[in-house]
């Protein structure tokens, strides 16, 4: 056995997480209840194949990274793939996916898309503050109108959809 | 000549002047989204999924056939300039087109791209409209034990043929699996993994897990992964196209290249990564220019794109015929057809004429507007790749967000995508495929029905699920693709030994 790394230790947490999963998916199907005499064949029979199979696979895992033989990250950029991973950046990525999905049905498409927008661009160096932001906004109300006016997909409203809304 | 006569039907669905407007912007979408690095086709269809919301079916599936072709020449466009394939099938061409570009040859080698697609997309639809009605009917007589045993064997091979490793396919394949779990069981309604919430009773919207795994993981991804610099994008600025010699170079690797796509597309082969390559490899070999590969040669880039196009038309053969789907691109088709209700397989063909035909008509007419379009348009598309890195990633985030949302209109899709998006970064930085997921979020439960539905005819019995003669054929090619490897493997190790 290879001493493990510290990717390899995410890489355990990781696969190990899945074995976990693996053993929920068949402790669900245990104790699910199934309305009496409508199936004839049981649905707890293909939830069990695919929880072994599960937790076969991530045994497989387990051991596959216990031997050395660890990952290659999938990464199409040039650049080290194993420099560590930059969680900064990455938590203003998710701030941006969260904000957009707390606030669309508060204050509207447009807010939410602007906030997204906004927040990913900071994250990967926009620095140009009062640029970034209008555009931002503008990239959002063009996608509001181009959505709900030409595709007739309705979208949850704010200030700024009652705003334009009500002109019209 | 009955598919003639139905294909000349298809034309006409396909000619009326709504329905080649859908053609013409899906081509136009389609390239627009497959030329932003990191989008490929499974993506980009993915994501203009909710705007055909309110199409009629047909128009809409003639929209996603364009979209389709339009996505796959997106993707061959940014491999050559930017040397950034958006998915497997694009990364030979990446291989020797970017070396092209940058020796100036740019031109010839985005025209060497465009015409070899439209050749082997032409070739590999036309033998689609011809072959689809033959599978089918031969289709038609398979019983559900032996559509599970297909579906096992399109499961092995997407997950085994994938990726860096055959354990890391199939753990994403497994995932796939049990997404594809949670819900209320069709039959009996008995409720699987839905940590008592009420939303997850219809189960996970696939849409938004296809977004999510593709978009949101690369962009976390990519932030993981420090600073971007902005791209070097390689400008096009011959006059000429391609050169006598060029074209002389180029048609025998386009028709060697659809040869060898088509085939591997009509069987489960995991998608456009190993045909690609045995093009290359092929042209390499039969290549007069041995010494150009690796610096630039034409024929390396005529051969995989060939490929590439005509494996695309290819994987639609299972698909329309058998509904059974074999890459991530074909998958992400079938769930645009599951989104009007239609079901592929073998009666499709009989059920739908006036859909299919109008499919296949407009991936003629798809074909040849994107040679019309694109290479005078390449101007255009190179301006796109010219958007600040940033711009383009907050858009993507926010267009992929709209894409989980817009289909049921409800929250706890976005917060189903955050977390896809989530385990997509893992999958990228633990390199596993993200294809066999698709896959088997996708084919899981129609594999359910089918298991559910042979044990039901045969009262239970097991022994109905390896009875046939095409059960037990099938199984065994099951049993030669997982051990064989292992046999040469070890063959291999006994040689180096001696």
């Amino acid at each position: 056995m290879k001493k493990i790394t510290k990717a390899g230790r995410g890489e355990l947490v990781f696969a190990g997480s899945l074995l976990l999963l693996g053993i929920y998916v068949l402790y669900d199907t245990v104790k699910m209840e199934v309305p009496e005499g409508v199936a004839v064949i049981s649905p707890r029979l293909f939830p069990y194949f695919v929880g072994t199979f599960l937790i076969v696979v991530s045994a497989g895992l387990i051991l596959t990274i216990l031997r050395g033989n660890l990952a290659v990250p999938e990464g199409t950029e040039p650049g080290d793939p194993f420099a560590p991973a930059d969680f900064k950046t990455m938590s203003l990525v998710v701030a941006g996916i969260a904000g957009h999905v707390i606030l669309l049905e508060k204050l509207g498409f447009v807010v939410a898309a602007a906030v997204s927008f906004y927040l990913v661009a900071y994250a990967f160096g926009a620095r140009r503050i009062v640029k970034d932001i209008l555009i931002a906004f503008a990239f959002a109300l063009i996608s509001y109108f181009a959505f709900t006016k030409g595709l007739n997909i309705r979208l949850p409203q704010g200030i700024f959809e009652n705003l334009f809304s009500s002109g019209a | 000549m009955n598919s003639l006569n139905l294909l000349l039907d298809g034309f006409a669905t396909a000619f009326t002047a709504t329905n080649l407007m859908y053609g013409l912007a899906g081509t136009f979408l389609g390239t627009l989204v497959g030329v932003l690095p990191g989008i490929g086709p499974a993506l980009a269809i993915a994501l203009l999924l909710p705007i055909t919301m309110s199409v009629a079916p047909a128009s809409a599936l003639i929209m996603f056939a364009s979209i389709y072709y339009g996505a796959m020449y997106g993707g061959s466009t940014t491999s050559i300039l930017l040397n950034t394939p958006g998915e497997s099938g694009s990364v030979i061409t990446a291989l020797e087109g970017n070396k092209m570009a940058k020796a100036g040859r740019a031109g010839a080698a985005l025209a060497t791209a465009a015409i070899g697609s439209f050749v082997a997309g032409t070739i590999a639809t036309l033998l689609l409209a011809f072959g689809a009605p033959v599978l089918a009917d031969v289709a038609v007589k398979i019983q559900p034990a032996g559509y599970l045993s297909l579906m096992i064997l399109a499961f092995a091979t997407v997950g085994t043929l994938l990726g860096q490793s055959m354990i890391r396919g199939l753990i994403s394949l497994a995932c796939g699996l049990v997404i594809g779990l949670v819900g209320a069981d069709l039959q009996s309604g008995a409720l699987r993994l839905t940590f008592g919430n009420l939303n997850a009773v219809d189960g996970i919207e696939t849409v938004t897990v296809i977004v999510a795994i593709f978009a949101l993981g690369e962009v976390l991804y990519l932030a993981s992964r420090h600073k971007v610099d902005e791209w070097a994008v390689i400008s096009v600025n011959d006059k000429t196209w391609m050169t006598k010699s060029d074209f002389k170079r180029s048609w025998r690797p386009w028709l060697r290249g659809t040869a060898i796509g088509f085939p591997l597309g009509v069987i489960p082969a995991g998608g456009s990564e190993v045909p690609t390559f045995l093009s290359y490899a092929a042209e390499k070999k039969l290549s007069k220019h041995k010494e150009e590969f690796g610096h630039g040669a034409i024929e390396g880039v005529a051969g995989p794109e060939a490929a590439n196009n005509a494996n695309a038309a290819g994987a639609l053969v299972p698909l329309l015929a058998l509904g059974l789907p074999t890459s991530a691109t074909a998958a992400v088709v079938l769930v645009a057809f599951q989104m009007y209700n239609i079901q592929p397989g073998p009666m499709l063909l009989s059920t739908e004429p006036v859909i299919v035909w109008g499919l296949i008509a407009s991936l003629f007419i798809g074909n040849a507007l994107l040679l019309l379009l694109n290479l005078p348009l390449i101007k255009f598309w190179v301006k796109l790749l010219k958007i600040p890195r940033p711009y383009l990633y907050g858009g993507i985030t926010t267009f992929a967000l709209f894409g989980a949302y817009a289909l049921n209109a409800s929250t706890f899709d976005l917060q189903i995508a955050l977390a896809v998006g989530a385990l997509g970064y893992f999958f990228r930085r633990f390199g596993m495929p993200t294809t066999p997921l698709i896959i088997g979020l996708i084919m899981g439960p129609l594999a359910e029905t089918k298991f559910k539905l042979a044990l039901q005819i045969s009262n239970g019995d097991y022994s109905v699920l390896y009875a046939g003669l095409l059960t037990k054929s099938i199984y065994f090619i099951l049993f030669m693709v997982i051990v064989g490897p292992f046999v040469w493997n070890f063959k291999k190790k006994l040689a180096i030994k001696k």
